[in-house]
């Protein structure tokens, strides 16, 4: 049998599973019996009623920063790397059209 | 628990090595729980016995308690005992959590931790020093070898 075989993903998966499930099955036993306690199962509330309430998660207001940092982590990776030699003035005008370009970027995330 | 006693005695050792707390106000006047903090802090290091400060009950096996139980958290006291693992235990810190103290006969005030809960060790003091508290834990730890 090639022992690849054993990385296959389902495979893989079969036999963490199994491991698992055998860790459970020993130590489960040497767990102490809870006592049921009316409010053992609700939420941690520091001891207060907490009532569920259906909530929506919202990134609309975190998405132009999370743009905002990309551009501006891309930006300092470009310039950083661009050669600095005095005859790479062609070097110069692409960083200069890049910042040009990533302030177009921002102007229409923030303003536009 | 195992039958095996060998087993018992790994378990025990386990969880007298690892004895993590959560630290509960019932109506302190806040004394005993800034020294029951200064016991954690490096200065003490309560640490050095695996004593841990958990946020949740889910995850503490010793309930520290300081202050007498008002009658406004009595209910919520005992239900955060209610949600905390088994086995567990509570610890009363500073006089007034193991009897009630001055507060004791207040109209607001049901006396010491023990009027609500079974409690494991008492550290009296007003406040306690944190010497007091690590030598009241590392009595409970060796009561618990028992």
């Amino acid at each position: 049998m090639n022992p690849s075989i054993l990385l296959l993903p389902p495979i893989a998966f079969g036999i963490f599973l199994l491991v698992i499930w055998a860790i459970s099955w020993l130590t489960s036993g040497l767990a102490a019996a809870g006592v049921e306690a009316e409010g053992k199962d609700l939420p941690y509330a520091c001891g207060e009623e907490f009532p569920g309430e259906k909530a929506t998660p919202d990134y609309a207001g975190f998405f132009p920063f999370a743009i905002f940092f990309t551009l501006m982590h891309v930006a300092g990776l470009m310039l950083a790397t661009l050669a600095l030699a005095p005859t790479a003035v062609l070097h110069l005008g692409v960083g200069i059209v890049y910042l040009l370009v990533v302030g177009l970027a921002l102007a229409i995330l923030f303003l536009g | 628990m195992s039958s095996n006693p060998m087993l018992n005695k790994l378990v025990n050792w386990s969880r007298i090595k690892s004895p993590w707390i959560l630290h509960f106000n019932s109506g302190a006047c806040n004394a005993c729980d800034i020294e029951v903090l200064d016991a954690l802090t490096p200065r003490f290091d309560l640490e050095r016995f695996g004593v841990l400060l958990k946020a949740t009950p889910r995850h503490a096996d010793v309930m520290v308690a300081c202050g007498p139980v008002t009658r406004q958290v009595a209910f919520r006291m005992r239900r955060i005992y209610d949600q905390m693992a088994e086995p567990k235990f509570v610890v009363a810190v500073g006089t007034c959590a193991c009897t009630g103290g001055v507060f004791n006969g207040c109209y607001s005030v049901l006396g010491g931790v023990d009027k609500i809960l079974p409690v494991s060790a008492y550290i009296p003091g007003c406040p306690v020093r944190p010497e007091a508290v690590i030598d009241g834990v590392v009595k409970l730890l060796s009561s618990l070898k028992q």
